[in-house]
């Protein structure tokens, strides 16, 4: 294993690797296959790009499961322009917010850009990533000194907030997952998670590439004919998926391609209890999964042993159950829970409010939305949530997000969105109030300021809200309406 | 090979019925949703598109390439006639 330290840079270890496992695969896809040596001479290269186009960071990169992009993100990292790393399915109008309330000094694509996204010109390009400039803004947001990159999280005001990480933070949830999952220099990691997700920063990026393993991508969509082709061109040894991946790959009737798999991982979602029982009975591994936040990294980790948890803390965490007022109730009784890890985000990079620090306690531990318990043998058992967030498939949504977007459609009175469940599935429902607008113009207005996964898959439009006798819309009642998205 | 319009109006017909199943009747279409882009305007999000998709190639019994291209993707009839033209090339 390639030793590395709290106290060297995310790109030092990163370069030690490279030179550790030089010829060794670092990064496959369906397309081609990269050394470490590869990996390393285009990520420097990238870093030289970079620090001679851009005087600031940070740089908006949103990145695809490919070797260019990975090397770009690694480069942008080693350059200290602070990369801040959003989901490539994000539309122009997110993406404009984040740059304007995140002092984005330049932003990389590799491939189309948004449609929109502020009439761009590319001031430069290499290896296909496309590289836009912008000038610096009045008041525009520093970066911390010590800040690495930037990832994103939902929030709950309506828009997503991002978060500044240290390199130390990086390395010490790389070596708790490297120590939990057992990742070394003969693994093939397959990440079906796209590179900004917290699932591939938590368990594959830099846990495979500082370990001499090789980090596999997946190709075009994610139904079962393409991904059984591509785990049988990867063989991988760990499988990192969201949980309908598991369903996809169990509702066929072909057999698991998977023989050289050793660790199968899933998270960000609860998995159906006969996607579990029939991958076990298929491959005879059990499906591991984690807790953990975009906040604060990796919290646990569950072997597969016990499916009705999340698994124990990982070395370097503490977890707390509390009541309301903070104090911590005693094991086996559900509260709120709160983490303290080493690779907790510093603060967030904007000008809004609230404050990171204010999701701290007094002893520093991230109050999060979760609600758990902790067995008397420190299994932690997830048992809902706090707010309004809405998960789908893995993906948190902010429902007052996509109501600001419907809000904005002329003749629009009243927006009520909200996460239903249907079969055991959750899906975002919008409940409009207007009398002239049409489900075709919501769906329209949607595509073009949302990410395909925000759209409201129930669309229900009313002439007028139904209403208590204080003028307050009835949710209750609005739940009992008819209405299907036609 | 030539493929009749009648076969790709039923399979049209079939695909329309197989979005409302695939979306436990959320999102329903009609003729009156037919034309370019049917599909991409109904508004389905990233995971109900693959769960369709996955739906028709359970109820064809064919198989998404991975380089089919977005336009078939979008509307009922492209996606229609890449079916009857798949079927038809499996005959």
């Amino acid at each position: 294993m390639s030793g590395f330290s709290s106290n060297e840079s995310l790109w030092g270890a990163f370069r030690n690797a490279a030179r550790t496992y030089s010829s060794r695969a670092a990064v496959s896809t369906h397309a081609e296959t990269w050394s470490y040596d590869r990996l390393f001479q285009e990520a420097d290269g990238n870093r030289k790009w970079i620090e001679s186009e851009i005087d600031d960071g940070p740089v908006l990169f949103a990145p695809r499961n490919t070797a260019s992009s990975l090397a770009f993100l690694l480069g942008a990292i080693g350059s200290g322009k602070v990369p801040l790393f959003a989901d490539p399915a994000w539309q122009a109008p997110e993406l404009e917010g984040i740059i304007a309330r995140c002092g984005v000094r330049a932003a990389a694509w590799e491939g189309p850009v948004p449609a929109g996204l502020l009439s761009l010109t590319p001031a430069a390009e290499r290896g296909g990533i496309q590289l836009f400039k912008f000038a610096a803004g009045e008041g525009s947001v520093v970066p911390r000194k010590d800040t690495s990159f930037g990832r994103f999280t939902s929030g709950t005001t309506g828009f997503s907030r991002c978060l500044q990480f240290r390199d130390e933070a990086t390395l010490k949830a790389t070596a708790t997952w490297r120590e939990a999952a057992g990742i070394c220099s003969s693994d093939r990691v397959l990440c079906l998670a796209t590179l900004n997700n917290g699932l591939a920063f938590n368990t594959s990026i830099f846990t495979v590439l500082l370990s001499g393993g090789m980090l596999a991508f997946h190709t075009g969509m994610l139904i079962r004919g393409a991904l059984f082709r591509t785990l049988t061109r990867v063989e991988p040894t760990v499988l990192v998926a969201f949980p309908f991946v598991y369903e996809l790959l169990e509702s066929g009737k072909e057999p698991i391609a998977a023989s050289a798999l050793r660790l199968a991982v899933s998270s960000a979602a609860p998995l159906p209890e006969k996607t579990r029982a029939k991958w076990l009975q298929d491959t005879g591994l059990p499906i591991c999964n984690y807790y953990g936040l975009a906040e604060v990294g990796p919290c646990t980790f569950n072997d597969g042993s016990d499916p009705d948890c999340v698994g124990v803390p990982l070395p370097g965490v503490s977890i707390a159950v509390t009541a309301e007022d903070g104090r911590a109730v005693g094991p086996g009784k559900t509260g709120q829970i709160r983490v303290k890890t080493e690779s907790m985000a510093s603060a967030y990079l904007d000008a809004c409010q609230p404050e990171f620090q204010v999701n701290l306690d007094t002893e520093q531990y991230y109050i999060t939305n979760d609600l758990g318990l902790l067995t008397p043998d420190n299994r932690l058992r997830l048992r809902g949530r706090i707010g309004r967030l809405v998960n789908i498939a893995g993906r948190k949504i902010d429902p007052g997000e996509v109501e600001k977007v419907i809000r904005q459609i002329q003749g629009v009175e009243h927006v009520t969105v909200r996460g239903e469940e249907q079969s055991g599935r959750p899906y975002l429902a919008a409940y409009v109030e207007s009398k002239v607008v049409k489900r075709e113009q919501i769906v329209e207005f949607c595509e073009s300021n949302l990410a395909q996964y925000k759209i409201p898959q129930r669309i229900v439009v009313l002439q007028d809200m139904p209403r208590s006798s204080a003028g307050k819309i009835s949710l209750g009642r609005v739940s009992v309406m008819e209405g299907v998205s036609r | 090979m030539t493929v009749q319009q009648s076969s790709i109006d039923h399979l049209t017909t079939r695909l329309m019925g197989l979005v409302e199943r695939s979306t436990h009747g959320q999102m329903v279409a009609t003729q009156e949703h037919l034309g370019a882009d049917s599909i991409r305007r109904l508004g389905l999000d990233s995971l109900g598109m693959l769960t369709f998709l996955v739906a028709v190639e359970d109820e064809f019994g064919i198989e998404w390439g991975d380089d089919v291209p977005k336009e078939i993707l979008a509307s009922f009839e492209g996606m229609a006639a890449y079916i009857a033209q798949e079927l038809g090339d499996a005959a």
